[in-house]
């Protein structure tokens, strides 16, 4: 099997504003990232040979790809719509790196966006999102999305003795790089106890242990490495990828505390032929704190377990070992559903591009960035940088 | 009793027809007793418009005794992992559990 390993680089990014944006429908935000990141890689849009999105929550369209396209009048060569959850931008990312390192296509423009704050009520933004749910082993029972990932957070408590305040501090890093993001939806500093304070959702996760509900879309610009130098920003080069699939429905899952990404971030480090030390930063999914501290350990930046003490010793914090979110993350930057993820792939870029602004890693030159969809269900590993060694 | 479904020792409550390893069409179905053990769970406290009425409410998977499969169930106490619970109803569909023991080891949380 052929590796992707240096054989594309992303050289475009883009997010929308994000947060509370009444004013743009999910198409409108879908049509204003794919823009903005073809003005940041310096293409027009008839560079553009392949499109991939996802669908939207709250304009949902069948035929979503072809539809952006239309709106776009571009006449791509690949085109089509993918669906794993949070997980979806990154494996969009390896699906458009195969894509054309086979030759179908040479520059894909990968474009996701949603409404999930202004587009839908609230009840239908959680119904919406609880509909993953087994209809007959989960639904009939009122779990809520955070209750889903509550089970997991006990389960991880019960067996290897992880505080609530290990998960809070989760949060709090997050909302302290936020601090430093003026594009961030929640700014302002919070600390342990604001967390373990503020309203119980599902016992044991608190308010402020659970992700924004957002609206905004990101997008980003894949082609050839040979391509890739030709642009007008630095290329950020894929060096590793993999996806692992355990599950759909928590319910069936086999392990509580151990996810697909053990799977993922092992064949996205083989194909880099790099491993968790070598890493300046990481982008955690982190849809709920307990989320993070599970892939912290899948990841192997800590053994099983662990979690918790990597989490006390601050190195997830700018500054620290290994700055994680430093966007500010689903809990702090934005998350507006299926496309949340992406905004922790073009951080990276911005990241790695020496772009980021008061948050930057200093001399960043690798980054892992990790994306789950469902309830731990897809897991996707991209490992990027600004080298190919 | 509940009914499990078992192929290649591999056993769910979710009636599959064909076996996830040997490809076959399940036919082994086990009777099991009604009750087991808190595997994980949570008290949600922030609930969907249609069971607002019942909240806050527990919402546990319970890992079966004699059997290897877990099934979703609302707990009406209060409860703790490793707890021993017992199927009290099945309301809506839904099974409604009740705790019958506490678990044996003592925890510190």
């Amino acid at each position: 099997m052929e590796s992707l390993r240096g054989k594309v680089a992303i050289i475009g990014v883009a997010d929308t504003e994000v947060g509370i944006v009444p004013h743009m429908s999910a198409t409108q935000l879908t049509i204003d990232a794919a823009l903005k990141a073809l003005d940041d890689a310096g293409l027009t849009k008839n560079d553009i040979d392949g499109l991939i999105t996802c669908n939207s929550f709250a304009e949902p369209i069948l035929y979503h790809a072809e539809a952006m396209a239309e709106y776009l009048q571009i006449k791509p060569k690949l085109c089509y719509s993918v669906l794993t959850g949070g997980g979806t931008t990154f494996s969009l990312v390896e699906h458009a790196a195969a894509a054309i390192v086979a030759g179908l296509c040479h520059t894909v423009l990968i474009v996701t966006a949603d409404s999930l704050r202004s587009g839908l009520t609230k009840e239908k933004a959680m119904t919406s999102q609880a509909s993953t749910g087994h209809p007959q082993f989960e639904s009939i029972y009122g779990p809520t999305v955070p209750a889903l990932y509550a089970l997991i957070a006990r389960a991880h408590m019960e067996k290897y003795g992880t505080t609530s305040e290990q998960f809070a501090k989760i949060a709090v890093a997050c909302r302290k790089h936020a601090s430093l993001n003026p594009a961030a939806q929640m700014r302002e500093l919070i600390s342990v106890e604001d967390v373990i304070n503020s309203r119980m959702i599902a016992d044991p996760l608190h308010l402020l242990d659970c992700s924004l509900i957002s609206d905004g879309g990101a997008a980003v610009i894949v082609t050839s490495a040979e391509r890739a130098k030709a642009f007008k920003q630095d290329p950020i080069y894929l060096l590793g990828v993999g996806e692992g699939h355990h599950h759909e429905h928590i319910s069936q899952a086999l392990d509580f505390t151990t996810s697909g990404a053990t799977d993922s971030s092992k064949l996205a480090y083989e194909m880099a032929g790099l491993g968790p030390k070598d890493m300046d930063f990481a982008q955690i999914y982190d849809c709920f704190t307990p989320t993070v501290l599970v892939e912290l350990e899948d990841l192997g930046f800590c053994e099983k377990g662990e979690g918790g003490a990597f989490v006390d010793s601050g190195a997830i914090e700018l500054g620290g070992a290994l700055p994680i979110n430093t966007h500010g993350g689903l809990l702090s930057h934005c998350h507006p559903g299926h496309p949340g993820s992406m905004f922790a792939l073009t951080e990276a870029v911005k990241q790695l591009r020496d772009q980021a602004g008061e948050r930057q890693v200093k001399n960043a030159q690798t980054a892992l960035v990790h994306g789950q969809g469902g309830i731990m269900s897809s897991h996707t590993t991209l490992i990027i940088g600004r080298e190919v060694s | 009793m509940m009914k499990v479904y078992e192929c290649c020792g591999i056993e769910s409550v979710t009636k599959k027809v064909y076996c996830s390893s040997c490809g076959k069409e399940i036919t082994n179905e086990i009777d099991v007793p009604e009750e087991g053990t808190v595997y994980s769970y949570t008290v949600i406290q922030v609930p969907p418009a249609q069971f607002a009425h019942l909240a806050p409410y527990t919402v546990a998977l319970i890992q079966l005794k004699n059997s290897k499969a877990k099934v979703t169930a609302r707990i009406l106490e209060s409860v703790a992992i490793g707890d021993q619970v017992k199927l009290d109803s099945i309301v809506d569909g839904a099974y409604v559990f009740k705790k019958v023991g506490s678990s044996k080891v003592l925890h510190n949380s």
